[in-house]
């Protein structure tokens, strides 16, 4: 019985010892925690320059990188038209051109590039099933085509009323998929299942071979293509963006982590690759502002966030920034506090893992003190035996 | 004997039982008339969109039942033990102490997955009518914690009832509830995939924490 007692006694401590080393650091860090700050940057279009923007700083609301200042809000507006159109148009300030290009609103919107690259969607749970709609709808809007599809050794269509598979449906695309040289299974189906979109390019697929098809529904027929993507590059990861000049399809990651655009050359697939340091698939955000003439990209890493100037045709880098990542309260705290922690939620992944993080040994040393401390200033309960226990 | 003491276990726990299984089966009725409610009024198309492309829970009602079930079995089973400590009288049976403590846990762990079972049983069957295998797997994974919790609430509670000491039982609690707010981390669907075996092992581990306050009720501890 002593023996069991002991083992016990140590089980239970060394579990909750487990679950303290998670519990407590996440108490203290929704005390401490504090967003990241750092500053908004976007390349202009007429300095050719990366300018940070904080017009909350009344006497210098947009600087250059170099350094020279724009001291008012007009001046700051004029210096990002692309950025500040509407005030621009408000005010009867926009230009008819920026080095020989003519600016419109509908050019604007036309080429305007929103977009973000967050480490979670990347081998995060997927839902299994997805919804293709038609890419030439008779009518406007992407209307609900009525069923989904799963895609595992092969695609089978289910209707959603009666939940049961359109066998005639499923052999169509499944023959589309065999013919054009997909093997079976998908590693995975990315695309874009919001029908708040104004047009449809259906999924792109990485077959078991590496190869990365497109698939979608045509006049309800099946269009399957190879890009052949798979053929220049180690294909890691596709994300759908469906711009309005139709000028790519979305945003190709090899495994290096090098980012490009894929897009439709002369029927051909091309890719362009974006003239930025790879990322980290698995750790690091990606914004991008695209206009008419330039993209602003930002990446935020580990250790800072980098930002890149790039020319929107060739997507070469003509500027960059970097801004080193500052330590908050919790780094602080926590560096101090706990020699190492656990955590099972992590913003790069929506999977749950236990992940061991290490801090400082200056945390070793605090707790090395306090644990002397317990020991020297509380007294230790002497051993009362009861005679007449059971 | 062994039946003799299945007999005590039942009549302290028989009403809480039929208690159990009527609101299990109200919950499940309730999840069912739900869902229908929903593919009747809003659309098959509109639940299983929501369901891929928000997320949508096909079965939040049932996310605490498990853990309030098990809790009160527990207190049902092992309250009426420690009242004037008539523990020391089940113990004195003439059976080995730790296979008594081993038969009332069982007792109440078989209670407890006989309806968990039961109900994964009627519940995943059901929606296999409406929905497709995905949506049905991934309704197991995202129930599967909760159920997990009710079985590591039920060995959490008796250790903190067995515990004789009422300053042990209230530190016995905090690291009980912190234990189980593993189970309760907000995930998206499949987000707990990965994390299920380690929820078992610490069920598992459960499993042994009655028998600390047991022998610690045995030595007199006070």
């Amino acid at each position: 019985m002593k023996t069991l007692k002991s083992f016990v006694y140590w089980l239970i401590l060394l579990t909750f010892t487990i679950i303290g080393i998670w519990i407590i650091p996440v108490l203290v860090r929704k005390v401490t925690v504090e967003p990241d700050n750092y500053p908004f940057i976007y390349y202009s279009s007429v300095v050719r320059e990366l300018c940070i923007i904080d017009y909350s700083k009344k006497q210098a609301p947009v600087k250059e990188i170099n350094g020279k200042t724009y001291t008012t809000e007009a001046q700051a507006d004029s210096v990002l038209p692309l950025l500040k159109y509407r005030q621009l148009l408000a005010d009867g300030r926009l230009p008819d051109s920026i080095h020989g290009h003519e600016i419109t609103v509908q050019k604007i919107h036309a080429k305007s590039v929103n977009y973000r690259f967050i480490p979670s969607q990347v081998g995060s749970p997927q839902p299994g099933l997805y919804i293709l709609y038609e890419a030439m709808p008779k009518r406007v809007g992407m209307e609900s085509p009525g069923d989904v599809f799963r895609l595992n050794k092969t695609i089978e269509f289910i209707d959603i009323k009666s939940n049961l598979v359109n066998e005639e449906k499923s052999s169509l695309f499944q023959k589309a998929l065999q013919k054009e040289g997909f093997h079976f299974p998908a590693q995975w189906v990315n695309g874009d299942m919001n029908p708040r979109k104004p047009y449809d390019e259906g999924y792109f697929i990485l077959d078991t071979a590496g190869q990365l098809f497109q698939m979608k529904m045509v006049n309800g027929q099946p269009f399957v293509r190879n890009t052949k993507a798979g053929s220049q590059i180690d294909v890691a990861w596709f994300d759908m963006l469906e711009v309005a000049d139709k000028r790519f399809y979305g945003f190709l990651y090899d495994k290096a982590g090098n980012a490009y655009i894929i897009g439709n050359e002369d029927g051909k697939y091309g890719l362009l690759r974006l003239g930025i340091e790879p990322l980290d698939l698995k750790k690091d955000q990606m914004t991008i502002m695209g206009n008419m003439l330039y993209w602003t990209v930002a990446v935020s890493r580990e250790k800072g966030k980098d930002y890149y100037g790039l020319e929107m045709e060739s997507l070469k880098r003509l500027s960059e920034y970097h801004v080193k990542k500052e330590a908050d309260k919790w780094d602080k705290a926590s560096s101090w506090l706990f020699p190492f922690y656990l955590t099972f939620e992590d913003r790069n992944s929506d999977y749950l893992i236990p992940r061991l993080h290490r801090t400082g040994y200056q945390a070793f040393i605090v707790n090395g003190i306090l644990a002397l401390l317990l020991v020297l200033l509380v007294k230790r309960p002497r051993n009362r035996k009861i005679k007449d226990g059971i | 004997m062994y039946n003799a003491l299945f007999y005590k276990e039942w009549v302290k726990t028989w009403k809480l039982i039929a208690l159990a299984t009527i609101v299990f089966g109200g919950s499940i009725t309730y999840s069912f008339i739900s869902i229908t409610q929903d593919l009747r009024v809003a659309g098959a198309i509109d639940v299983w969109e929501a369901v891929i492309m928000k997320d949508l829970p096909l079965l939040p009602t049932l996310k605490w039942l498990p853990l309030l079930v098990s809790v009160l079995l527990a207190l049902a089973q092992y309250v009426p033990e420690m009242q004037d400590k008539r523990l020391k009288l089940t113990l004195h049976l003439p059976l080995p102490e730790s296979g008594i403590v081993l038969f009332m846990l069982s007792y109440g762990i078989t209670i407890l997955l006989s309806i968990y079972i039961i109900s994964y049983i009627i519940l995943l069957s059901g929606l296999s009518i409406w929905f497709p295998s995905e949506f049905v797997l991934s309704s197991f994974y995202t129930t599967a914690p909760w159920f997990l919790a009710g079985l590591s609430a039920y060995l959490l509670t008796t250790w903190v009832c067995l515990e004789p000491v009422w300053k042990h039982r209230i530190i016995n609690a905090v690291f009980a509830v912190s234990g189980l707010s593993l189970f309760f981390i907000d995930a998206r669907s499949g987000g707990y995939n990965l994390f299920i075996p380690y929820l078992l092992v610490f069920t598992v581990l459960g499993l042994l924490f009655p028998f600390y306050s047991v022998i610690r009720f045995k030595e007199g501890a006070q």
